[in-house]
């Protein structure tokens, strides 16, 4: 049977003059059997003009004319032709490098991209201070969010006096919209647990636990998957690749409190104790899990340190910007056209992640805000979009890195709703432990809806920025000193949005219900009954070719009338 | 399993064995928790299906994780040998029996649904 062995890939997001010509050019070479010409909507490379990729080879023609056909088709029959381009958008991968890849079910496929032998090296070739030593030269930091060095959190656990030591992964990924962790543990398991071997060989440590939480089965069931497999083959276990080195990973199921993310909350959970954060000092690395000297990293920190040592610190050291290095990955979600999992190199602008990438605002709409660190985190202005993202330059905004996160927002999100929403997540996982926390944010949330509902008053300005300082200062662990940012970093930038609340009662996105009516203009509605025959609780009454009108008082705002009206006679005010 | 002894008897495992095969085609599915809940399953069991039906010996489909592009799950990647990988966006049980029949069979690509921005690896 006739098989195409040649395809013609062709970007016409530009127009069709490119591919017709192509196409011309092979049916008058007579090529229809054995060569494709086909439309696509873009490469996503940096070129000029038009632009064709051709296959098998992969291979790049930029700038094409439509003259230029001919000798693309006749290259691409004998099978060569073009030349690589470097694609447009910089991501480079560590973390996500077998994600999507390899089979996560695979140990085989793992080992094919040089699995385990970073673990193998150091167990062969190096002590456990120089393992230290060349994490620490990579500047690697944690990726859960704080951004403390990774390095020397395993120097001061090394440094622990003890029999018994603890190498802990931090797999409680809570922060809404984000599924960074969860990626990683799904496509590349095998990337943690090697990591976390290596970690235990550096600090002395024969055990690790992976507290993960529940809701991700299928990363669960991926590990449990990967540690057999890993024992099978002897990565993991007794006498590690005949060394004399032993390591073993158990996995513990989180029951769903955020507050467990927090490092000394969850070493409480896996004891069994309530999910409560510790007064630190002591830190886990002095005593942590059974009160034993443990080392807490997240899973995308695990899953950056075996390319550490496959490709040397001072390659990892050479990506990203001065004080963070590496890459990131972040979850890009909310009014974006290319919802998705990316790594970006650190110093990446917020402009480049968010229309280069991220393919712009969906509907063309304009941008307003990016979210960044989830309810730690702030909400970053259109002014702000060319930050380069660092853990430093975040901090310096308001916001924060967080676990990684990018929720953006459009001209239809209310800054004080989304203030709200945060408040309202972390008024529910606060576990209570703390005062400030646990009454302070019910205060913030209270005046956020009084706010948000029109009834808010103008002395709540200042109580919401005292009252959120205050939790800042005075709440034991992470969730309650960031928890206030939201509204914080909200009422720095979006300060017109709660004033208009207050003052006028309106809310200039349309976003709070309570704040807008619908009203019908009687020039021009016709009297067609469409709005009417669409109202789900039926409160739009009115003759046919007569004047509608909308009843307020049983009106749910749900906006369906404005949408269905063929006249343009609904408005929202 | 035997287990590995030492690191060069875990070199030497790793080089007899590699990512996909040299003689087959592998259409990876994006098969995390997204993908899932995006129809992955129904997708590899389409494309099992069809691979059936059309007494296909040379192509086999396995899991990987999340490719990154949750606007346009499932995914699937063919790695042909010796050639660079398409990645097809929306996979459907219908798409993907046109994936068999016109990419894997005819050596077509199914136009209008190809992924085709450029990523790292």
């Amino acid at each position: 049977m006739a098989k195409i062995t040649s395809n013609i890939l062709v970007d016409v997001s530009g127009g069709k003059d490119v591919y017709n010509a192509l196409a011309k050019a092979v049916s008058a070479a007579g090529l229809g059997k054995s060569v494709q010409v086909a439309a696509v909507d873009g490469f996503g490379v940096k070129a000029e003009g038009a632009v064709v990729k051709v296959l098998p080879s992969g291979g790049y023609y930029t700038g094409v004319a439509p003259e230029d056909a001919d000798r693309i088709v006749q290259a691409a029959a004998s099978g060569e032709g073009g030349s690589p381009v470097p694609a447009y958008t910089t991501n480079v991968r560590v973390a996500l490098k077998n994600v999507g890849y390899i089979d996560p079910a695979s140990i085989d496929d793992y080992i094919a991209t040089r699995g385990y032998e970073a673990l193998g090296g150091c167990l062969t070739n190096n002590t456990p201070q120089d393992v230290i030593a060349a994490v620490k030269a990579s500047g690697l930091r944690g990726r859960g969010g704080a951004g403390f060095p990774t390095g020397l959190k395993w120097e001061f656990a090394g440094k622990s006096a003890g029999d018994k030591k603890y190498v802990i992964c931090n797999a409680d990924e809570g922060d809404p919209g984000a599924f960074m962790d969860r990626s990683v543990l799904e496509g590349d398991p095998h990337a943690v647990l090697e990591a976390m071997a290596i970690c235990g060989y550096a600090i002395g440590a024969d055990e690790g636990v992976i507290y993960c939480r529940a809701e991700y089965p299928l990363a669960v069931a991926r590990l449990e998957n990967a540690i057999n497999q890993a024992e099978a083959l002897g990565l993991l276990g007794d006498n590690i690749l005949g060394t004399g080195f032993s390591f073993k990973i158990s996995i513990n199921l989180g029951a769903g409190a955020f507050v467990c993310g927090e490092e000394t909350a969850l070493i409480n959970s896996i004891e069994g104790q309530r999910g409560e954060p510790r007064l630190k000092p002591p830190f886990p690395a002095a005593a942590g899990l059974w009160m034993k000297p443990s080392n807490v990293n997240n899973v995308e920190t695990y899953a950056c340190v075996r390319h550490i040592f496959l490709n040397g610190p001072e390659w990892f050291a050479g990506i990203g910007t001065e004080k963070s290095k590496g890459t990131k990955v972040f979850a890009l979600a909310g009014k974006i056209n290319n919802v998705g999992l990316i790594e970006v190199p650190m110093g990446t602008t917020l402009r480049e992640i968010i229309y280069d990438i991220g393919g712009g605002i969906r509907g063309g709409k304009q941008f307003k805000a990016i979210q960044t660190g989830g309810p730690s985190g702030g909400c970053i202005p259109a002014s702000l979009l060319d930050l380069p993202i660092d853990y430093e330059s975040l901090a310096s905004v308001g916001s924060m890195m967080g676990s990684g996160g990018l929720i953006v927002m459009d001209e239809d999100d209310c800054m004080v709703n989304i203030a709200r929403y945060y408040l309202d997540f972390t008024v529910e996982e606060s576990c209570g432990k703390c005062t400030p926390c646990r009454i302070g944010n019910m205060r913030l949330l209270e005046m956020l809806e009084e706010i948000t509902s029109g009834k808010g008053k103008p002395e709540y300005i200042n109580e919401l920025r005292e009252l959120g300082e205050v939790i800042k200062d005075a709440s034991l662990c992470g969730l309650g000193q960031t928890a206030p940012n939201p509204v914080l970093s909200t009422m720095h930038y979006f300060m017109d949005e709660y004033e208009a609340h207050i003052r006028d009662h309106k809310c200039p996105a349309g976003a709070c219900s309570a704040l807008l009516k619908y009203v019908i203009d009687p020039e021009k509605c016709t009297g067609c009954t469409l709005c009417a025959r669409n109202c789900p609780v039926d409160c739009i009454a009115g003759e046919r070719r007569k004047t509608h009108v909308i009843d307020q008082e049983r009106c749910i705002k749900c906006g369906t009338c404005m949408a269905k009206c063929r006249f343009g006679a609904i408005s929202r005010v | 399993m035997a287990k590995l002894g030492s690191l060069d008897e875990l070199k030497k495992y790793a080089a007899a064995r590699s990512v996909g095969r040299a003689d087959k085609t592998v259409l990876a599915v994006g098969a995390a928790t997204c993908g899932i809940a995006a129809g992955a399953k129904d997708t590899i069991k389409a494309l099992e299906d069809a691979i059936k039906a059309n007494g296909v010996s040379g192509a086999e489909v396995v899991e990987t994780g999340c490719l990154g592009f949750c606007y346009a799950e499932p995914l699937v990647e063919v790695r042909a040998p010796g050639a660079v990988p398409v990645r097809y966006a929306g996979v459907d049980a219908a798409l993907a029996r046109r994936i068999i029949k016109e990419h894997i069979i005819g050596g077509a690509v199914v136009e209008g649904a190809i992924l085709s921005k450029e990523v790292p690896r």
